[in-house]
């Protein structure tokens, strides 16, 4: 029996946050981000033809999203943009007016920006509230490495509260 | 401060999040992917090239080898630049391959470590040009036979031969000198990059995440 999948653009919109979070976590100048966004559509969308549900829908946009912002981040020279003449972005982002943000949002930022990159991705995942074995799987690591990982960063997100 | 707060200032961030950042849904559900081409298609060029020049070239050398059995030192050189002709093709089909098998839905461990891997492609390369050094005299002699169709070796005297022989052991050396510093963990960068024409740091900075790659799938408690 087919089933019918749902329509790419509906879960895209559903997710979307998911999403923003990660560019957002990883790289803080706008026009980059918009790229990096660019992309990471543009990715899940190609790929969504050959998704067969072996994981979560969200774990899966993890990966898609994880994988590209984070080899975004550790490449050094300008990224050729992948999507060829498109006349305007998929998604915009207006500037972010700081002094309207909570003081303890800006700190929590900053101090998920101290986590190196894979750490960061668990971060991410565990604050977003999802299980070990989801971020087993959309990580590539064992379930009891999260669960040593996570009691670490729990720990580390305390202290520099407290600080 | 609690978890609990932790996660709701998370959630404070995400709806702040939302709030400046617009999803064009009607330029989303217009995509064309087919004009839009994956970042890893420029990976492809090199790999591709080597692949091409040096099929042509290892072909061309057998030819050149049986052309002129009646000459060792041409038979040798042909030999050799078939020998590391394939070599580099092998080289280059592992990094399509690898270039080809990177999908982002894989985990992302998985993917971390490959998109890494390509960016050390070049040290293989290297280690391959390494081990042809010593072979250099030869590869002048099949090149000068190759393109002008001069045999060098007709030209030479006696002093020359010598020449000849102290330059491969030189290259003997600095062959062995340079697999040696491409074995190395921990690549000394300044070295490296000039030899990389300054693309050392990347490459060194590439080997260091791998082994950080390789520390995360650790379960380590400290």
């Amino acid at each position: 029996m087919k089933v019918n999948k749902p329509d790419i653009v509906d879960i895209i919109e559903e997710n979307k946050n998911l999403i923003y979070k990660i560019v957002n976590s990883y790289c803080t100048d706008r026009n980059e981000q918009e790229d990096i966004l660019q992309e990471i559509i543009f990715q899940i969308i190609k790929s969504y033809k050959n998704f067969d549900y072996k994981v979560k829908v969200t774990t899966w946009l993890y990966r898609v999203a994880f994988n590209i912002t984070i080899s975004h981040y550790r490449k050094q020279k300008t990224r050729k943009k992948h999507v060829v003449a498109m006349p305007s972005k998929i998604v915009a982002i207006d500037e972010d007016v700081t002094n309207e943000y909570d003081e303890r949002i800006k700190q929590l930022r900053a101090f998920i920006q101290e986590f190196d990159p894979l750490n960061k991705a668990i971060v991410i995942m565990y604050l977003d509230g999802n299980s070990h074995k989801e971020i087993s799987e959309a990580m590539g690591i064992s379930l009891s490495n999260v669960g040593t990982k996570i009691s670490r960063i729990k720990t580390q997100l305390k202290k520099k509260f407290k600080q | 401060m609690e978890n609990l707060d932790i996660q709701n200032l998370w959630k404070q961030n995400e709806t702040l999040l939302e709030a400046n950042r617009k999803l064009n849904l009607t330029l989303l559900k217009e995509m064309k992917l087919d004009k839009a081409k994956s970042s890893l298609f420029g990976l492809l060029f090199l790999p591709i090239t080597t692949l091409i020049f040096y099929t042509i070239t290892g072909f061309y050398a057998i030819y050149f080898a049986l052309e002129h059995t009646q000459f060792w030192y041409f038979a040798f050189s042909g030999v050799v630049v078939t020998f590391f002709s394939f070599w580099l093709v092998w080289s280059s089909i592992k990094q399509l391959k690898l270039i080809l098998s990177v999908d982002y839905t894989q985990t992302v461990i998985n993917i971390q470590e490959k998109l890494t891997k390509l960016k050390t492609a070049i040290v293989q390369n290297l280690r391959i040009v390494a081990w042809l050094l010593p072979f250099g005299p030869f590869v002048g002699l099949f090149f000068v036979k190759a393109v002008f169709n001069i045999d060098l070796m007709a030209l030479l005297n006696f002093n020359m031969i010598i020449s000849f022989g102290i330059a491969t052991i030189i290259l003997e050396v600095v062959s062995l000198l340079l697999l040696r510093a491409l074995h190395q963990k921990r690549f000394d960068s300044k070295w490296l990059n000039w030899l990389l024409l300054g693309s050392g740091s990347q490459v060194s900075d590439a080997l260091q995440y791998l082994k950080s790659i390789e520390d995360f799938q650790k379960e380590t408690s400290k």
